[in-house]
């Protein structure tokens, strides 16, 4: 075994130092042959490809803060010509010109986005015209554009809130996050009305987090309507939300909240050090957040945690944690994350004690399973026979005679196949998937015994592993113990028993050098806190457990 | 390059500290089952494999395979050349010595490959069969997969219920042997064919000095296990107090509380035998417990009947003068100078030692019906 894989790692050093060779023979040879103009650019290298593109990029792109930095003119033709200029091929702009006033001499002019803005039939000017008539003037036909300035300057009440906007560069920002714009002639300011609506989905329970037990409301893809749903269960002046807008392109709004003496400052600090540094980045989701702000990005396991439902959210909240949101997602992120948190689902806190803690518990070995069990097999049946129980191991032995592979391979086929199977399920549309999982389940469980490619005690085996990642509610720590089991399942392979023991040495001291956002990945086991065990492997009765504040342990100031 | 360095470290270290005894199951053969006989000048031993049978077809029988060879472990090793697995001895469960093997040879020569080699377990069951131990082997299995496993269960499940064996296993047999007294006792196995071909294991042989020297019957087993303080339950015949030897009243005892004691003067040995037993009624024929009177006088009865069968064991003991009661390793854990003194002589006092017995018996239980005999009308 050791000796293959020497001899294979040596071949793949060889085709690495090939591969060398051929680009920089081939280079030298296309330099050396230079009447042979047709074989040359078939001989570039991707990289120079790669850097042309980038060049031509640069050169021909225009800077687009400096296009829009005119101001608005008094004349209103020629702020429409501009418009039209800036959203030129944006069919979904549209501009609308209006006369009011006496003998309607008065020029006005609109825009907007009809796409942001699909539900809304209401016209703003005329809506605006209406309250300047029964605030100011009489009759509508004698309004005048000075008349609007003035009511618009006095800040005179009106049906709609109205905000003054001095240049085009608010214009764009504003026409293309849904707001309807009017101008009028001969005065260089705008208006604007705000009249976003986009469709968005209705509060429903989130499917990757349901639970029996409890509220079932879930986030949807509007910020707004995500923030109101905390907001309308921590009424509290603490709890504290800041909205921006990032990205070069997208101007996604962003959110993040947390609650004020709750929270703890050095890791608030260090979140907004790290959160400021994403002004330019194009973000479409909180994951892009969770990625660009955690500390070890190559580790499999998740730093932050990812909810959909408000009442994870707002425990969290009170525990002392910064929640992330983005608009155009429903996933929330909550940072800092500890690695026992991952285990928890909300559920546990609204069962009865006893209840919670045995699933816990459950959990726990559920995860002990996912991890070794493929390994321990292995190690087993191939270094240490003598630890599997006689009766059991003829049982093994007769499903296993007749199995061509060596148990590692089999394993690596069984495994495979399975993540093959869920990988597959979940990608396909709805209706194929259920064909996905009958093919797969025959394959996985009949077929393979049938054909010889597997014994029956591994499909038990793969079974198991895979139900058992299952059960942890964090579908990404699942996932990280799913491929942390290959390796596990190499070193079984190579070393026994032994090589187990170090893997899983190698994985403890990896957790244990975590940090998310400062914070030990690991916490209450390392660094040892005794008070909080009780919300660790078990759950002790709420009325122990919640004190107020929350996470007081975290206070080390005195108390009087 | 430092970097690369400690990586290289690192990894050697796994490499060189890992397990080396790689191999897949399919390339192992497991033995259930050993029986050493002596054939000539050389031994015959007996190797019971696994079969392994894919897929579900019942399961084809374990088979036997034997070879001849001058030491053990040759020929041990050399079963590989007949079977081309390679054998793995960790789940061996039982060892069959043949009876002429065992009053001839060596048990250190026949047993040293099984505890120096790391494969086998210290606790694989040990036997000793009447006649050759290898037929023992072929002997076809009732419950069990195999006749090595069947032995083993054979051997637990007689000492718990009928007190009629011993359990020893290698371990066990070392513990004896190294003791002071260097006596052992293994589980006695003959061959009984009736309707079937089977193999109880019923009495115990007795290991002096290395070699097999006696057997005892299950009843003496019995006796001689309640002497050693490791008797737990067991059926006892009590016949008929007014003489009709056709019935007999079958009691289970219980041993309650024992205690054996050793006393050593000059030269001279008492041994104060204490035993609380508890009798259960399992088959009542004769007696009728119609008073406290009649019960009291049964128990006496039981008491007399156990003594005497006590006796007789320690007669046979003390004819043979060998000390399988322990009493040489109570008197040495009492104290070790006292033994040192009489060590060399133990045997000649055990001889003449003079046994008091002080038991009492309790009947407990009639079974779920009163304590007369259920079917005979009442008078």
């Amino acid at each position: 075994m050791h000796l293959f894989i020497k001899i294979s790692y040596g071949c793949m050093l060889i085709l690495i130092q090939d591969n060398a060779i051929n680009e920089s023979t081939i280079n030298i040879l296309a330099s050396f042959i230079g009447g042979a103009a047709a074989m040359k650019p078939k001989k570039t290298s991707f990289k120079k490809i790669k850097k042309r593109t980038t060049e031509i990029s640069k050169e021909t792109l225009p800077d687009a803060a400096e296009a829009i930095s005119e101001t608005i003119s008094r004349d209103i033709s020629e702020n429409k010509k501009q418009i039209e200029e800036f959203f030129l091929n944006c069919d979904d702009i549209d501009t609308q010109e209006y006369r009011f006033g006496p003998d309607l001499s008065n020029k006005a002019l609109t825009v907007s986005c009809n796409t942001l803005i699909q539900d809304e039939k209401l016209n703003y000017l005329k809506s605006l015209l209406q309250d300047v008539v029964t605030h100011e003037v009489g009759p509508a036909t004698e309004i005048t554009v000075e008349q609007l300035k003035d009511f618009i300057f006095q800040k005179g009440v009106s049906a709609q809130t109205v905000e003054t906007l001095e240049n085009f560069e608010q214009i764009t920002e504003k026409v293309l996050q849904g707001h309807v714009i009017i101008f009028f002639d001969t005065w260089n300011k705008a208006l604007s009305f705000n009249a976003i609506s986009v469709e968005s989905r209705a509060v429903a329970e989130p499917t990757s987090e349901g639970v029996v037990q409890g509220p079932h409301e879930g986030t949807v893809e509007n910020l707004k309507k995500n923030i109101g749903l905390l907001r309308s269960r921590l009424q509290s002046r603490k709890f504290k939300m800041i909205t921006q807008h990032v990205g070069k392109e997208t101007k996604t709004e962003i959110a993040y909240g947390y609650l004020e003496g709750s929270v703890d400052p050095e890791v608030l600090e260090e979140f907004e050090k790290r959160i400021s540094k994403l002004k330019d980045m194009d973000i479409l989701e909180t994951s892009y957040i969770e990625e660009l702000i955690e500390d070890s990005a190559y580790s499999p396991f998740p730093q932050y945690r990812h909810t959909e439902r408000p009442d994870v959210a707002v425990p969290a909240l009170l525990d002392g944690k910064i929640i992330v949101m983005v608009q155009g997602t429903g996933s929330i992120l909550i940072c800092p994350a500890l690695y026992l948190e991952l285990f928890q689902s909300v559920e546990d806190y609204y069962q009865r004690t006893i209840i919670s803690t045995m699933i816990r518990l459950m959990r726990f070995i559920a995860v002990i399973i996912s991890l070794t069990l493929p390994s321990v097999y292995i190690a087993l049946s191939t270094f240490h026979p003598e630890m599997i129980p006689t009766v059991l191991l003829l049982a093994v032995l007769n499903t296993r005679e007749g199995i061509p592979f060596p148990a590692l391979v089999e394993a690596f086929i069984m495994v495979f196949f399975f993540e093959l199977m869920r990988e597959a399920g979940v990608r396909m549309p709805r209706p194929v998937g259920q064909a996905v999982s009958i093919v797969g389940a025959l394959i996985i469980g009949e077929a393979a015994i049938q054909a010889g490619i597997a014994s029956p005690i591994m499909v038990v085996v793969v079974a198991l592993t895979g139900i058992s990642s299952f059960a942890i509610p964090q579908y990404n720590l699942a996932i990280a113990y799913r491929i942390l089991q290959y390796p596990l399942m190499i070193l079984a392979a190579t070393l026994g028993g032994f090589g187990v023991m170090m893997g899983l040495l190698l994985i403890l001291l990896h957790l244990s050098s975590i940090r998310s956002l400062g914070t030990p990945y690991l916490a209450p086991f390392a660094p040892l806190r005794l008070r909080r065990l009780g919300d660790a492997f078990i759950r002790i009765p709420l009325k122990n457990l919640i004190k107020s504040p929350r996470n007081h342990h975290m206070h080390r100031y005195p108390k009087n | 390059m430092r970097r690369f360095i400690v990586c290289l470290l690192t990894g050697l270290l796994f490499i060189l500290s890992g397990c080396w005894d790689q191999r897949e199951l399919i390339e192992r053969g497991f033995v259930l089952g050993a029986a050493i006989d002596e054939d000539e000048d050389q031994f015959e031993l007996t190797v019971q494999f696994y079969h392994p049978t894919p897929k579900e077809e019942g399961g084809e029988d374990p088979f036997n395979f034997n070879i001849n060879s001058e030491t053990i472990s040759e020929g041990a090793r050399n079963l590989v050349n007949h079977i081309g697995r390679r054998a793995n001895w960790s789940h061996m469960q039982t060892i069959i010595i043949g009876e002429d093997t065992a009053r001839t040879r060596n048990f250190s020569e026949l047993l040293d490959f099984f505890y120096r080699e790391q494969e086998p377990r210290a606790t694989t069951y040990i036997t000793i069969g009447q006649g050759k131990g290898s037929d023992y082997l072929d002997v076809k299995p009732l419950f069990e997969g195999s006749s090595g496993r069947q032995f083993r269960e054979i051997q637990r499940i007689s000492k718990e219920v009928t007190g009629h064996s011993m359990e020893t296993n290698l371990f066990d047999l070392a513990l004896q042997m190294k003791s002071e007294l260097g006596t052992a006792i293994i589980p006695y196995m003959t061959k009984v064919t009736k309707k079937s071909e089977t193999a109880p294991v019923l009495g115990v042989a007795i290991i002096k000095d290395d070699k097999m020297i006696d057997k005892l019957s299950g009843t003496e087993t019995q006796s001689l296990l309640m002497l050693r303080e490791e008797f737990q339950r067991g059926n006892v015949k009590v016949s008929c107090k007014n003489g009709n030897k056709k019935n007999v009243d079958n009691i289970e005892v219980f041993l309650l509380h024992s205690e054996v004691s050793p006393k050593v003067k000059g030269d001279t040995v008492a041994v104060n035998v204490f035993f609380q037993i508890q009798a259960d009624l399992r088959e009542l024929l004769c007696t009728k417990f119609e008073t406290v009177e009649v019960m009291k006088d049964f128990e006496a009865y039981i008491e007399r009947n156990i003594e005497e069968s006590l006796m007789n064991t320690i007669e046979k003991l003390q004819k043979n003068k060998v000390d399988a009661i322990n009493l040489g390793n109570k008197v040495y854990r009492d104290d070790p100078k006292l033994w040192a003194a009489v060590k060399d002589n133990w045997d000649e006092l055990f001889a003449k030692s003079q046994f008091v017995f002080d038991i009492s018996v309790e009947i407990d239980a009639s079974g779920i019906t009163n304590p007369k005999p259920f079917l005979k009308k009442a008078e």
